[in-house]
């Protein structure tokens, strides 16, 4: 053997060991999970209890810090630029693979200042009507806004959201003519739908389920690609005649893109055994999420999808920020 | 009958020692975060909620509840000694609480806003027990025109917060409504003054404006002012209200509770409204308008009340529809999906002895809240005794903490500098920063209500007259300005103004 091939070797080997010994090690000292979204949202109840049952499997407490603001950029951009080793991010679909079609800058790059752990939850957004609207599926929705063009209302909760953006994917879909009006979160837009101000609502189970369970609206689809466990018997969109719709809003961890790989899978490994548990599930659950897993790979062809997907339904709808 | 079964019901659930306990743990840290400015009620229910988990779920509702109407109350005592409104609600309090305290009121300040809670705790957690039902027909009611109208109403009660020129009022207010424009519009979307600063996106705090203006530059008008050593007090006064100070107060505190209680059942602002309402109401009725932000009692009597009905009754919507009127709201709908209690009307029905616990629990909390405080108003004030040299910094201090404990941002602390001079300049000016405060609340409120309700209308403007309610609003709005605008009116405003200086 060269001795120039054995230097080689031994550089990579203890390249090898010296990150296997990393992952041994790590973590160090107490590890941060950023929450781009306030105290109490549901990313943040997420993210706490993911943090909960981390901190023994870790040995190192696991602290969730809120960093609100922007539409959930500020808080991305705090874990893209963080060098500290020991920084995760519990981001989601916004700042992540929507608002690159929306912000005509990004002070980060998904692809380049970040790598995937784990898709942690899914959310289920719902299609819910008023119960009075003669109707009771997509095609009869379609059907009633194409005998009134321009005169059905539909509450989002927010621009640019995903509640938005899954309604004008479906107006895209359907070629229907329904207006936006948008909401700043999930209880003003479900308090208009159950005040009458609009007809329907795209938004998240958890704020409509007690409306639906108070008679006063009535869920005709789930935007996700399949059906939801909270809410079993509403079909997703795509089962009403529209395969490949699928507006999925999840939570996922993510790191900065030069975290080691052994790290990366540590990490994976133990949400992955987190998600798992039959105690978490519920309280996920309990706070509309539905807990996920993925391998890192999985959770990053998500985002490279969606990154492909959106920029021509942000363009059809109007909704760039700038 | 069934009112006194239920009631009954809820009285035995609340007071099992169990309970009890957490009742007081609630109302203790309630009081304690509410002390503490930027650190809200908010924050603390979303640290504590995993900690819940464990505990039944009557148990936990009524450690959080007991959490949210305890930092209402807790925002006043800083607001009253040092000028610090900790949250949105408690502006209104400093206004005439922290002129008592200066005058050596404080602790008649103190004591009537625990004794005013205490009263507008009771009967709103009466009326959640027997109006629910109506109330949340009636904010169910509210849409956006209603919105519009009563923001309308507000913006115009504005101008009679002001014990100043008219002129100088209404310009704080058009101040208020503009820097309430900065941030991302809710109907475009668009950034607007953001100058691509991404913290500015989301607009300016509250809690950062309200901190430069009151407590930042009452301690800048403070060190010009005192020697080195002084301190704020210059006599302590006695610590209880006089007996004609508790008879001109009892009306207030009626008046502040029904107006709180009816607001506070309003999704989005109407909490932080009643106690503005309140103060421009105590106001007008009031035979010495002229006494109102120099210590005069009914302007700590009536907003303290109505703050705290408005917390109260804000629960309405979440238990009977199931939709959250505020942040602190969402999570406790959380708590309770947590513990699989589907929030919503039929709440009432399948878990009766939480819905009822959890009210009979706000009244005791209330009892307790005043147990606890009645006799640390003595502490609290003996801190104000402090040389002012030790005392500022501590107050500076806190308020960088809690800033930059709400986001966890440095960008909010530094902005509270630009606030603080300018709270300085109006002072030299002889303007009045709440004015400015309600302006920048409403403001944004009244532009996404307004343009949503035009989207809605598909642009037609009329939709504000022909809906009932929000006619009734306007009309009252343009009653109000009329009485401001009549001469005769006006003159008695100059020469109140006259008197002033």
């Amino acid at each position: 053997m060269s001795s120039r091939l054995r230097g080689l070797l031994v550089c990579v080997s203890s390249c090898f060991l010296s990150l296997s010994a990393m992952a041994q090690s790590w973590p160090s000292q107490p590890v941060k999970i950023v929450v781009p979204t306030p105290a109490g949202s549901s990313v943040d109840i997420v993210a706490r209890v993911i943090g909960e049952k981390l901190t023994p499997m870790l040995g190192q407490p696991v602290i969730v810090e809120n960093r609100p603001g922007a539409g959930g950029t500020i808080g991305t951009d705090a874990v893209a630029k963080a060098r500290d080793g020991h920084t995760l991010l519990m981001g989601y679909n916004g700042p992540l693979t929507v608002a690159p079609s929306l912000y005509p800058k990004l002070p980060y790059d998904l692809a380049k200042d970040f790598a995937p752990v784990i898709l942690v939850v899914t959310q289920p957004n719902v299609l819910a009507v008023r119960s009075d609207l003669k109707v009771n599926n997509i095609k009869e929705l379609v059907a009633l806004a194409k005998a009134k063009p321009g005169q059905l209302d539909y509450a989002s909760v927010g621009n640019g959201s995903l509640s938005h953006l899954a309604m004008e994917m479906l107006k895209m879909y359907t070629n229907t003519y329904i207006v936006h009006i948008p909401f700043n979160g999930g209880p003003p837009a479900a308090q208009a739908l159950n005040g009458g101000e609009v007809h329907m609502a795209f938004a998240a189970l958890s704020n409509l389920q007690p409306l639906v369970k108070a008679g006063k609206v009535k869920l005709i689809a789930v935007s996700n690609g399949r059906r939801s466990v909270a809410a079993p018997m509403v079909p997703t969109v795509a089962e009403q005649g529209f395969p490949g719709f699928d507006a999925t809003t999840w939570n996922g961890v993510l790191v900065p893109s030069n975290t080691p790989r052994e790290v990366i899978l540590k990490l994976n490994k133990a949400i992955g055994q987190i998600l798992a548990l039959p105690d978490v599930q519920a309280r996920l659950l309990a706070a509309g999420a539905e807990s996920a897993g993925s391998t890192p790979e999985q959770f990053g062809a998500l985002m490279k999808s969606e990154l492909a997907a959106w920029p021509a339904v942000v363009k059809r709808s109007g909704a760039k920020l700038d | 009958m069934d009112l006194l079964n239920h009631l009954a019901l809820g009285f035995q659930t609340a007071l099992s020692l169990h309970n009890l306990l957490y009742c007081f743990i609630g109302v203790l840290l309630g009081t304690a975060v509410g002390v503490l400015p930027g650190l809200g009620p908010l924050s603390t229910i979303a640290m504590l909620l995993p900690m819940t988990y464990a505990l039944s779920p009557v148990s936990a509702l009524i450690m959080l509840a007991g959490i949210y109407y305890g930092a209402q109350y807790g925002g006043s005592i800083t607001a009253i000694l040092v000028n610090m409104p900790g949250e949105s609600s408690s502006v209104v309090t400093c206004l005439d609480g922290y002129q008592m305290a200066r005058r050596g009121r404080a602790g008649a300040a103190l004591a009537i806003s625990a004794l005013g809670s205490f009263f507008a705790g009771s009967v709103a957690t009466v009326i959640i027990a027997g109006f629910a039902a109506p109330l949340t027909d009636l904010a169910t009611r509210f849409g956006s025109a209603e919105y519009v109208a009563l923001m309308v109403l507000g913006l115009v009660g504005a101008v009679v917060l002001a014990h100043g020129s008219l002129l100088k009022a209404l310009a704080m207010i058009v101040l208020g409504l503009l820097l309430g424009v900065v941030g991302t519009d809710v109907n475009s979307g668009t950034a607007r003054f953001s100058f691509d600063v991404p913290e500015l996106m989301d607009g300016f705090n509250f809690v950062v404006v309200a901190m430069g203006l009151f407590a930042f530059a009452e301690i800048i008008r403070n060190l010009e002012q005192a020697e080195a050593g002084q301190t704020v007090l210059q006599k302590v006064g006695s610590l209880w209200p006089t007996r004609a100070e508790l008879r001109e107060a009892f009306p207030a505190v009626l008046r502040g509770t029904c107006l709180g209680s009816l607001l506070g059942v309003l999704p989005g602002g109407g909490a932080v409204m009643s106690s503005f309402a309140s103060y421009s109401l105590e106001k007008k009725v009031s035979r010495h308008p002229e006494a109102f932000g120099k210590g005069a009692i009914c302007g700590v009597a009536g907003p303290e009340s109505a703050n705290n009905a408005g917390a109260q009754t804000s629960f309405i919507p979440m238990l009977t529809l199931g939709i959250p009127p505020n942040p602190v709201m969402a999570l406790m709908v959380g708590a309770m999906t947590i513990h699989s209690i589907q929030p919503g009307p039929q709440v009432m029905s399948a878990n009766p002895e939480l819905f009822w616990g959890l009210i009979a629990s706000m009244w005791v909390g209330n009892g307790m809240l005043l147990v606890l405080n009645l006799p640390l108003i003595g502490v609290w004030i003996r801190m104000l005794s402090l040389p002012y040299r030790l005392l500022y910094p501590a107050i500076l201090l806190c308020c960088v903490i809690g800033v930059y404990g709400m986001q966890n941002n440095v960008f909010d602390v530094m902005l509270i500098l630009p606030f603080a001079l300018l709270g300085y300049l109006f002072h030299r000016l002889g303007c009045e920063p709440a004015p400015l405060l309600l302006g920048f609340i409403l403001g944004p409120m009244l532009e996404e209500n307004l343009r949503r309700a035009l989207r809605l209308s598909r642009g037609d403007p009329t939709v504000f007259l022909t809906r009932p309610i929000s006619l009734v609003l306007l009309l009252i709005a343009a009653g109000l300005l009329l009485a401001v605008l009549l001469p005769k009116v006006r003159d008695r405003r100059e020469q109140v103004f006259v008197e002033d200086d």
